[in-house]
């Protein structure tokens, strides 16, 4: 019997990386980071730190046997500084002690000489000299300035949006332990197993082959572990090999806060034509993402903003600009929705203003130009199974969005003190990485001859279930009860090359493989069970675990024919690979089929906002969505609503401060403020659409960033009844709409 | 070395008094299910029970056990995840498997923690009274909806299932919750057996021995003392207010009231006969802290804290509080109106400690209002907090005093703006000119909870909210709604 991943949190058994038992000798680490936001290191002060309590070493760049490079799109940053620093927090050197408080200890006394350079802290400044991370990239299609050329009204605008810090509730951690043939064992809290494996290698100078990388499972991962949780499993590697003994990093909330990049922020200036019945004609925005010191995932975020630059509207003439500009704060990386979220921000902000300028309700506006099927993308891919028009019709029929307008206004026109605002947001959003090799998952099921079924696949638990539904997925496959069904850790040795467990594709990518590798086993008991009777296929049926030949009164049980088969020396174990078929990008034209599909959806919020105070609260999240034929809707329930409020935090209470030196303000989660119980919305309704989807894996579709975009709708909300309270109110679209910013626009 | 009881077993740590409970669980005693992540009790994902006698019984609050220094713990009970048995026989386990109320798993211990913590001490097993409980712990993954619909049901089948109101005696209300098979609840039953070892009221300092060079600290709740993430300096010892029995209990005689120095801000708020005279309590309650904290913050230490956006001081000022300190032995009184000195500097005396808090209760006519504004409406710091006293005769104001948090370095008693009023009827004139003082009458800084432009204009909303609970109609005459 194996347990859940549920049943095991519900006990206090399941074990995070910082819980495993640690081998007597293990050193704990403290990361001595940049006190300066950029400079030179002239010299490091160790002398007082050499004696404090259970000191025991101190490594910098110079005791990195290989590379001392982390890069991955670009070879652009190092494990370790050598010289130049380029953000608080860029890791100098690695501090051992006996214990954390020891090495943090020791930390404090280092001195650090830095020669200071001017930072730059604006991606906009950093535009202006140049500063960019890649060469920028643009999508057109169709003729842009005729199409503007004939608008009857043409809207601009400048759109900011801020960062966001993941707060996973378990802080970044790795423990390495150094193994035979100076290899090393990794247990990493990562997304990423292999970038963890290639890049341990790298540092270390040795082959993958003796890197071994282990995931138990993540307590929260959004992003912020793809890219970033590499480094200090590298760092803790180096201390354990130099070291000769095990040594554990385990970043305390502060550290993590300050030395791990956030979604990026992003400034866009944009232009929407339409003619005079408020059809888009024409969108030209050009969007300046802010990359931190170093590219890390940037240009791959860059490019899903560009793919998403047009929500889930139709628009026919486009030029789509982006650049990702080099500053001083830390690389910004991944963060659920990986870029779209701001693009869809810029948009649905073009469209609200858009709607005013034709005197059109903004819901009118948004449903007369969803995506239709066989429309054609920006980037050349077609709309195809489109269902933007069926999810927005289908919260209108569900939710009747003018009666709801309707009790709003009439509130409205009741209250002073407090107003209400409506907003509805729809959703297109494309599934697959849009780097097309990443694509590609394996499984390795071995069923053993107790007829219990064990599974490895690439993909990492986070908490969006993934490993219930490679159980499920086995389940179904091999006709056995799930509780026969356990799934293992993700280890670099039993699944290689491993795609990170991101952009929504887990459960797609890994479950299919799944299944390739459970029909192949089930195939072989099937031709066991028929050899062994002497029956042709077809006479045999799998069951609920049984396996029934015609004519035959009993059922064979499945462990019965595990044991058989071990006895009769067949192959108990199958391998599959899945790479998704039918993707490809041309970035030298910028057009192509990136995505396998795209999901669907809409999603309103209700907000209520005190005119008097600033503060608002929200009534209402009601959400009709894509997912396909689901194959755990609790799960997917739980990834809709839990997105869905992550996005409403990006846009409302979350705001990264820092001070003109670079140096993070918002370095608590006293001052950072992620949404709470009482700042979920009151009433919270999932619809889902239920169509299956024929290439999905039992016909059920991604689930983990789409609906992070119906969070947005909390802003516009927010703003609409900020323009009922003052229709005058001189409101930048600007996020988060913290109630400083509510305040500071209606008085 | 220190002794209490864990998951109901007698143990013995060789640690200092000064140690996290969070990490002795952990490194030392390999018990983790409780989980660190934010260590300042900010998100809850540590919390634990702490079993501390009452009455004649042990009452078992959540707490954060990254801010409970051992010594706090010698003599007590603490429960963990580890200690609750199997989850199959326990209806918090259930409401929360079934609303499939866990993702990560990261923050399920503290969840499941403050949901029993509900069900051993809650009057009534109402699903705001479950969501309350679970208002403190932060939750990344589930956006919440399914926490509240785990606590709804939570609460529908205990009170369906099992009396309700629960029996308020620890003992009577165990046996039922054992017999009615909501939870296993033997772990919390030997508590009520014999008491945990160790010194339960040991009211002596603690750590190294006396008369050596350390300082003592003494400590009031102790929710700001373990915030920064480095340790205590060795040695320090502590000396815990929650340990001695004359700093314990609120006295109300008459309008007087006599909060001891132990005096929780749970206790604070849920003091009936407090909440009858001060309905504005209710709003404290909603904008200051979480359960768990407000488990073990008393109001003194908020005050000795002296932090410029200390909720309790702001209140208490409008109240006209004193303090009885003791200093050395000698009793003696300071009004709260003169305890604040400069930025986190009072008027207490070297090795003094407050012993009590004494104000009184609003008379006929006179209207007590809190308010807070933060980046969240709750679990926050205030960007500005405010609280007013404003008695009414006839119309006009007689007296006012009106105090604000984060707008000076000292939690501020407004006293122009409080004198502007007294004498004047509230109408839109009055309302402004009491803004326009009030906003000139304080210093904010700008910080990362606000710009001072934003707080001075915040400030004058609070104060204008005070006046609109006194007189609704403002809300007519004032233009700035229209």
């Amino acid at each position: 019997m194996s347990r859940s991943d549920l049943e095991l949190h519900l006990a206090g058994a399941s074990r995070f990386v910082a819980d495993l038992p640690v081998p007597a000798g293990t050193v704990e680490l403290a990361i001595l980071g940049s006190h300066v936001a950029h400079g030179i290191v002239r010299g490091i002060d160790l002398e007082s730190a050499r004696h404090t309590p259970g000191f025991v070493a101190l490594l910098t760049a110079a005791d990195i046997p290989g590379r001392n490079q982390i890069g991955g799109i670009v070879e652009d940053e190092h494990l370790l500084a050598t010289e130049h620093v380029h953000y608080v927090g860029d890791p100098i050197a690695i501090v051992a002690a006996d214990t954390i408080d020891h090495a943090r200890a020791a930390r404090a006394r280092i001195v650090v000489t830095v020669e200071e350079l001017e930072p730059i802290l604006d991606p906009r400044v950093a535009l202006s000299r140049g500063e960019l991370l890649v060469p920028s990239r643009t999508f057109e299609c169709g003729d842009v300035d005729a199409a503007f050329a004939r608008s009857r009204h043409v809207v601009t605008g400048r759109v900011d949006i801020g960062a966001q810090e993941h707060v996973y509730l378990e802080t970044q951690a790795a423990l390495a332990l150094p193994t035979e043939q100076g290899g090393i064992r990794v247990f990493s809290a990562t997304q990423s197993p292999t970038a963890v494996q290639r890049v341990v290698a790298n540092v270390l100078g040795i082959e993958m082959h003796l890197v071994e990388v282990e995931v138990p499972r993540l307590g929260g991962g959004f992003g912020g572990k793809e890219d970033q949780a590499t480094a200090w499993a590298a760092l803790a590697a180096l201390a354990a090999t130099k070291l000769g003994r095990p040594a554990r990093l385990v970043l305390r909330r502060d550290d993590d806060l300050r030395m791990t990049g956030k979604r990026h922020p992003y400034s866009a200036d944009y232009r929407l034509g339409l003619d005079a019945d408020g059809n888009v004609l024409a969108y030209e925005v050009d969007f300046v993402q802010d990359g931190g010191a170093a590219a890390d995932l940037s240009p791959a975020i860059l490019e899903r903003s560009l793919f998403h630059a047009t929500g889930a509207y139709r628009v026919p003439n486009a030029r789509i600009h982006a650049q990702s500009c080099r500053t001083n704060t830390p690389p910004n990386t991944a963060f659920r929705g990986f870029g779209a979220p701001q693009a869809f921000f810029v948009i649905e902000a073009a469209m609200r203003k858009a709607a005013a300028a034709c005197g059109i309700p903004v819901v009118e506006l948004q449903r007369k130009n969803l995506l239709r099927e066989r429309d054609t993308f920006p980037y050349g891919m077609r709309a195809e199974r489109c269902l933007a028009e069926r999810t927005f019709d289908a919260l209108d029929t569900r939710f009747d969005l003018a009666a709801t307008r309707a009790r709003i206004d009439a509130y409205n026109a009741d209250h002073r003190l407090t107003k209400k605002g409506l907003a509805v947001v729809p959703v297109c959003f494309g599934i697959s990485f849009t780097t097309t090799f990443l694509n590609q998952a394996s499984a390795l099921v071995h069923v053993h001859q107790d007829g219990s079924v064990s599974i490895s696949t690439a993909a990492v638990e986070m908490g969006q279930g993934v490993n219930e539904k490679m159980r499920l997925i086995a389940a179904r496959t091999l006709t056995v009860p799930v509780e026969h069904i356990h799934v293992a850790s993700t280890d670099t040795e039993r699944i290689a090359n491993t795609a990170p467990t991101a952009a929504s594709t887990g459960a797609d990518l890994n479950g299919h493989a799944v299944r390739l590798a459970c029909e192949a086993l089930h195939a072989r008991m099937i031709t066991f069970v028929a050899e062994t009777f002497s029956v042709p296929l077809a006479s045999v049926v799998a069951q609920d675990g049984r396996f029934q030949v015609e004519g035959r009164t009993e059922a064979l049980a499945f462990a019965d024919v595990a044991g058989r088969m071990f006895r009769a020396r067949r192959n108990l174990s199958a391998h599959a690979h899945y790479a998704t078929p039918g993707i490809g990008f041309e970035r030298n034209v910028e057009k192509g089929r990136p995505f396998q599909y795209h999901v669907y959806g809409t999603g309103l919020v209700e907000a209520t906002l005190d005119v008097l105070r600033g503060t608002y609260v929200f009534e209402a999240l009601r959400v009709v969505h894509d997912a396909g034929a689901t194959l755990a809707p609790a799960i997917d329930r739980g990834q809709i609503e839990g997105a869905a409020l992550q996005g409403l935090g990006l846009v409302t209470c979350e705001e990264i401060l820092r001070d003109s030196e670079g140096r993070l303000l918002s370095d608590s989660l006293a001052t950072y403020k992620v949404p709470d119980f009482r700042m979920a919305p009151a009433e919270v309704e999932v619809e889902f659409l239920g169509e299956p989807f024929p290439d999905g894996v039992y016909g059920s579709k991604a689930v983990g960033e789409p609906p992070l975009i119906y969070g947005l709708a909390a802003y516009f909300a927010i703003a609409d009844a900020i323009r009922a309270a003052r229709p005058d109110a001189g409101l930048e679209d600007r996020a988060p709409l913290t109630p400083e910013r509510v305040l500071m626009s209606l008085t | 070395m220190i002794r209490f009881r864990l998951n109901g077993r007698p143990a013995e740590v060789d640690v200092e008094p000064t140690e996290r409970l969070l990490d002795v669980l952990r490194d030392r005693l390999q018990l983790t299910a409780t989980k660190e992540s934010c260590r300042e009790g900010d998100c809850g994902a540590c919390a634990v029970l702490l079993g501390t006698p009452s009455g004649d019984g042990v009452r078992h609050r959540s707490v954060c056990s990254c801010l409970v220094p051992m010594g706090e713990v010698e003599g007590r009970d603490v429960v963990t995840v580890e200690g609750l048995g199997a989850p199959a026989n326990d209806w918090v386990r259930a409401a929360l498997r079934d609303e499939h109320a866990v993702q990560c798993g990261y923050c399920t211990p503290g969840l499941v923690i403050a949901l029993e913590g509900f069900l051993l001490s809650a009057d009534r097993f109402t699903r705001e009274g479950a969501c309350a409980a679970v208002a403190g712990q932060l939750c990344r993954c589930t956006g919440y909806a399914s926490i509240r619909r785990a606590c709804a049901r939570l609460a529908d089948s205990a009170s369906a299932e099992m009396k309700d109101p629960p029996p308020p005696d620890s003992a009577a209300r165990l046996s039922a919750l054992e017999s009615a098979d909501v939870m296993a609840a033997g772990v919390f039953a030997r508590t009520l057996e014999t008491p945990a070892p160790g010194v339960s009221n040991a009211s002596g300092a603690s750590g190294a021995s006396e008369g050596d060079s350390h300082e003592t600290w003494i400590v009031g709740g102790g929710t700001d003392l373990l915030v920064a993430n480095d340790p205590i300096p060795g040695g320090t010892r502590l000396r815990f207010t929650s340990r001695d029995e004359a700093m314990h209990g609120i006295r109300v005689v008459d309008d007087r009231v006599e909060l001891g120095a132990a005096t929780t801000f749970e206790d604070f708020v849920r003091d009936e006969r407090l909440r009858a005279r001060m309905p504005a309590l209710a709003a404290f309650e909603a904008g200051v802290a979480s359960p768990p904290i407000r488990a073990c913050a008393t109001l003194a230490g908020n005050l000795v804290h002296a932090s410029p956006i200390g909720d309790a001081a702001a209140l208490l000022l409008a109240l006209e509080a004193e303090l009885v300190v003791d200093d050395a032995g000698v009793g003696r009184t300071i009004r709260l109106d003169r305890f604040f000195l400069s930025y986190k500097r009072t008027a207490l005396p070297p090795g003094g400690r407050i012993v009590r808090i004494d104000f009184r209760l609003p008379a006929a006519g006179e209207y007590v209002s809190f308010e807070k504004v933060g980046k969240r409406a709750h679990l926050d710091i205030a960007s500005v907090c405010s609280a007013s006293r404003i008695r009414i005769e006839d119309g006009s104001v007689v007296d006012a005093r009106i105090s604000a948090g984060g707008v000076a370095p000292i939690p501020l008693l407004l006293v122009e703006t409080s004198a502007y009023l007294v004498g004047r009827t509230l109408d839109a004139d009055v309302a402004r000119g009491a803004m326009r003082i009030a906003e000139a009458e304080v210093q904010p800084i700008d910080d990362v909870r606000g710009s001072a432009t934003y707080k001075r204009r915040l400030l004058g909303r609070l104060l204008l909210a005070h006046l609109l609970a006194l007189r609704p109609e403002l809300e007519n005459e004032l233009e700035m709604f229209s």
